[in-house]
Formats: structure tokens, C-alpha cells, sequence
């Protein structure tokens, strides 16, 4: 009686203790929404500053005696308003040659055509010429960039970018905390490209493929392609291109567009691409074609082989384990 | 039997509470932009309860948009002013600012950063730019700064491969060229980085209010 009484209370006591795990588990589950609430991402990551820009890459072909305008959209992103400086820097190529732009540029150089270059650039906030803006929290705003070149503008290419840049806004001798004696200043810019082309219009672009590539033997995908240009014109070019994929059948299996890239004057420009393919087995071809702005088009044909050594490696080794267990059982039968 | 309807009813509860939720989560109303060929449409912030200020909208004629704006590319980073405090000798001081990058439609970019000078007081004292622990870390090369008897200020980012890595910023007072902190591409929709920079002075360093600036320019890949 007494140990079925007992039995009957540990039961109870079993039952409660489930049924306080139960509302423990639904409580913390309930709770998840609000924590999500509280800890939402983008809130989580407070930025001083937040910066965005559109257009990346601006390029101008532009003749003597002729004003271009083109527009540009800036953007602060954060919930302070953020006072920029506007800022031209030349730029040339880096060695690398993959369009990464370096701010080492000899002056004399960038201005040896005309040193004036900077004077016949503005930008416009509506009809206000700027050299510096300030956006409200959260505000989007459209300028335009606008360039107006005489008549006896001699032909020749620029490459600079424009950089907003955020102006000094703390004073180091008010800080709170008088105990400081190191501090650091932070500036942050964001910078947007002008490939600037001063030259009659309809002028063809020029060049070569330098490189196409890829290893001829390939155990597995991803297929990387080495890809060099050169433009041989005395401007900037864009270049557009696909390459098309087939294999033994010659089904295309495959096509990888070359994204929006520019190839400044006389310089090369390397541009690696890669079919996201990871199962490759027997022949391929690969079908390059290449324009160069309003210029030629190129096309170039590459061969190579797929061969996945670790699947085949897997499958003799299967067949040689299903082999020796087959003619083990065979023994045991015997 | 009881118990079981009274989890269902945990269970009701709980759905109710997500599905408000759901619809309560609702987008704050922001500022919009639409465009087309003639016109562009700024519709300003709508402010809840205030009749008269509910929508603000603007046609302003423009010249020529006819070209569609790609995606933008957006640089944010947490400090504007890093603070390190009270220095004292063989003691380092360390400070992070996170820099993130939403590539948009660049390409590719990079980081590029520099100094206006070396950290600095107005009477021209220097805390002078690390050469951390060997004396051979520059500003294109990252080298070990462990040790406390090593002076100087110096930088590290998450991406370095040497741990504990660090170098010093390119000194735009000396004419050298901004250096590439960061770089990446398009392949992830946002990229984010630490840059960790770290101060330690010696017995003999000056006192005094030693300042700097460090620009920082996010820069697409043309």
C-alpha cells in the first residue's frame, strides 16, 4: 500500500516536473521573436559612417567643344548626417593589372596635356556647382557630374576618381575623457571612377587577347580560365564576352559572361573567370568570344580534359573489394 | 489529458504570439526614390499621427537619366575617433574599428588606407610608426609584434596571415602612397573586417597629447 502510494507520488512529481519543462521550453521559445527584436542585425551593426555610391565606374567619351553630364547617386545610410568633401585623385592601374587603381600618379604626369583638366570638371547638386555636401540621415541624393571641354582640347585620357570623403567632425581638445593623451582621427571615403577619353567621337577601339587558358588536364571543377587583354588603342575600352562550354557531343554545357570591365590605354588587363562546374569527365571546348567597345570581335577556341582520378581511384578500389569478398565467400562455400 | 490540452493551448499561445509578430514586424516608412526617362519622384519620410507632413512629394524635371543606376557600393565603419586612452610605458594598447563593404555592382575592390603623419603633439613629440619585433614590418609587410619592449604604432587586419601580425600605415607626410588594407569581390554580397591597431611607448617617450588621422577610401575596381 505504502510503496503503491509512493509509486503514485513519484508519478505526480514526474508528471509536474514535465509539465515545468514543457512551459520552460515554450517560454524561451516565445521569448525568441522579442530577442530577434532586440538584437536585429542591422541595428546591432551602428555605423559612424555609411556610405553608398552608384555608379562604380563612369566612363566619357567626350570631343572638343562638347559639355557631358552624367549622373551619380550618393547615399548616407546611417542616422547621422554626414558632412563630405569632394575630392579628384588621378589614378593609374596597379601592377597586378586586375582594374585596381592606385593613388601614386606624378602629377606632371596626369597634367601634362592640360593642366587645367580639374577646372573644366564640376560636380552639380541641382544647379549648384559643389565641392562639399551634406546629406541628412537616411537621404539619397542624385548629383551630376558634368564636364565641359573648349575647342582646342587636345585629345588625351584621364583616369580619377571622384571621392566623397567625411570631413573632420571631432574636436580632440573637447573630448570628454581629459586623461587621453593618444587619439586617432578616422576619415572614411568612398570613391567612385571617370575614365575620361578627350577624343573625336567614333574613335574604334583596339586590341588583342593576349591570354586564354586553361590546364589541359583537369581532375575537377570549379574550370579556372586565365584571361589577358591588351588594348592597343589610345583609349579606354570596355570589354564585353561570353564563353560557351561543350562538351564530347558539342552540347553547350556551360557559359560564363565576362563581367562589365575596362581596359584603360595601352595597358593589358588580366581577368580571371571560372565555370562553376565540379563533376568533369572526357573532352571540352571552350568558345571565347570577346568586343572590344564599338571595336573588333574577337573569338578563341581552348581544349582541355577532364578526368576525375579519385572517382575512378573509388571505383577500382570498389570492384577490387567486391572481388576479394565475392571469392572469400566462394572459399567459405566450397 | 488535462496536461495535454493545456500544452496545446501553450502551443495556440505561442502561434498567436509569432503570427503578431510577423504582422507588427513591419518596415519603418523611409525616403524612395523612383525615376523614369522625364521625371524623378522623392517621396520624403512618412511620419505616422501628422497629417500635414504624411506625404511630401517633389516632381523635379531632369535632363537625361536614361541610363538605369547599377546597385551601389557602400563602405560603413563603426568609429570615426579611436580613443587609447592613458599610455603608459611597455604597456600596449590596443583599439578595433570594424569596416565592412557591400560590393554592389563593383566588381571587385580594395581598401586603401594612410596617415596624415605619425601619432603627434603640437609641440612635434612622436610616438614614431612601428617596426614591431625584428624591425622589419612596413607598410606592405606584416611582421610578429609580441613583444612589450617594442614601441611604436602599428595595425593589424583580420585577413593578415601572420598572427599577431602587424604593420604600420603608409605616412602620407612622407610622400607614401596609400596601402591596400582589404581587398575582395562581388562573390559575397557583404564583407566585413576588423582592423586592430595597437600602441605601446617607452620609459623615455614625452608626455604629452599625441594625435593623428588615418583616412580610410573604399575603392571599386574599375
Amino acid at each position: 500500500m505504502e510503496s503503491q502510494r509512493s509509486k503514485v507520488k513519484g508519478q505526480k512529481y514526474k508528471l509536474k516536473f514535465k509539465i515545468i519543462r514543457f512551459q520552460t521550453f515554450y517560454f524561451w521559445i516565445a521569448l525568441l521573436p522579442f530577442a530577434f527584436l532586440i538584437l536585429h542585425l542591422d541595428k546591432a551593426e551602428a555605423s559612424a559612417l555609411s556610405l553608398g555610391i552608384s555608379p562604380s565606374v563612369i566612363k566619357i567619351q567626350a570631343a572638343p567643344e562638347e559639355t557631358v553630364t552624367k549622373t551619380l547617386v550618393l547615399e548616407n545610410r546611417t542616422d547621422q548626417e554626414a558632412k563630405l568633401g569632394i575630392v579628384f585623385m588621378p589614378f593609374q592601374q596597379s601592377d597586378a593589372e586586375n582594374g585596381q587603381p592606385l593613388y601614386n600618379v606624378k602629377k606632371e604626369d596626369f597634367f601634362r596635356t592640360d593642366p587645367d583638366i580639374f577646372q573644366k570638371i564640376k560636380i552639380y547638386n541641382g544647379s549648384e556647382i559643389i565641392d562639399t555636401i551634406t546629406l541628412a540621415p537616411k537621404q539619397k541624393k542624385n548629383l551630376t557630374l558634368s564636364i565641359t571641354l573648349p575647342k582646342d582640347e587636345r585629345p588625351s585620357d584621364y583616369y580619377f576618381s571622384i571621392v566623397f570623403i567625411a570631413k573632420d567632425t571631432i574636436d580632440t581638445q573637447n573630448i570628454a575623457d581629459k586623461e587621453s593623451i593618444a587619439t586617432m582621427q578616422i576619415k572614411a571615403g568612398i570613391a567612385t571612377h571617370v575614365l575620361l577619353s578627350v577624343s573625336e567621337k567614333h574613335i574604334k577601339a583596339e586590341g588583342i587577347i593576349e591570354e586564354f587558358t586553361t590546364p589541359t588536364l583537369q581532375g575537377k571543377g570549379p574550370v579556372q580560365f586565365a584571361l589577358r587583354v591588351k588594348n592597343t588603342g589610345n583609349t579606354a575600352t570596355s570589354i564585353h564576352g561570353v564563353i560557351i562550354v561543350k562538351n564530347l557531343f558539342g552540347q553547350a554545357i556551360g557559359k560564363i559572361m565576362l563581367k562589365p570591365t575596362y581596359v584603360l590605354a595601352n595597358s593589358s588587363r588580366n581577368i580571371p573567370l571560372s565555370w562553376p562546374e565540379n563533376f568533369i569527365l572526357g573532352p571540352y571546348t571552350a568558345y571565347l568570344t570577346l568586343t572590344f567597345d564599338n571595336g573588333p570581335i574577337f573569338g578563341r577556341t581552348i581544349y582541355f580534359f577532364g578526368f576525375p582520378m579519385q572517382f575512378f581511384l573509388g571505383i577500382i578500389s570498389m570492384i577490387i573489394l567486391f572481388v576479394l569478398i565475392k571469392n572469400r565467400i566462394k572459399k567459405h562455400l566450397q | 489529458m488535462n496536461n495535454e490540452s493545456g500544452i496545446m493551448n501553450h502551443g495556440i499561445k505561442i502561434f498567436i504570439l509569432y503570427s503578431l509578430f510577423f504582422i507588427l514586424d513591419i518596415a519603418p516608412a523611409s525616403a524612395t526614390t523612383l525615376s523614369n526617362q522625364n521625371y524623378f519622384l522623392e517621396t520624403q519620410q512618412i511620419i505616422p499621427g501628422n497629417a500635414e507632413n504624411q506625404t511630401k512629394t517633389e516632381a523635379t524635371p531632369i535632363q537625361t537619366t536614361t541610363e538605369s543606376l547599377p546597385s551601389p557600393f557602400v563602405f560603413s565603419l563603426s568609429d570615426m575617433f579611436v580613443d587609447f586612452g592613458k599610455l603608459s610605458a611597455t604597456n600596449p594598447v590596443t583599439r578595433t574599428t570594424m569596416l565592412s563593404i557591400v560590393p554592389g555592382s563593383a566588381n571587385e575592390y580594395s581598401i586603401q588606407a594612410f596617415e596624415d603623419h605619425e601619432l603627434s603633439t603640437s609641440e612635434n613629440k612622436i610616438i614614431p610608426d612601428t617596426t614591431c619585433d625584428n624591425g622589419s614590418c612596413t607598410q606592405d609587410r606584416a611582421t610578429l609584434w609580441n613583444s612589450i619592449l617594442s614601441y611604436g604604432l602599428g595595425y593589424r587586419e583580420n585577413g593578415f596571415s601572420l598572427q599577431k601580425g602587424y604593420k604600420r600605415f603608409a605616412n602620407a607626410s612622407k610622400n607614401e602612397p596609400a596601402q591596400v588594407i582589404m581587398n575582395g569581390d562581388n562573390q559575397d554580397t557583404k564583407r566585413q573586417t576588423t582592423v586592430t591597431y595597437k600602441v605601446n611607448i617607452s620609459n623615455t617617450q614625452p608626455i604629452g597629447m599625441y594625435t593623428n588621422t588615418v583616412t580610410y577610401i573604399a575603392v571599386p575596381n574599375f
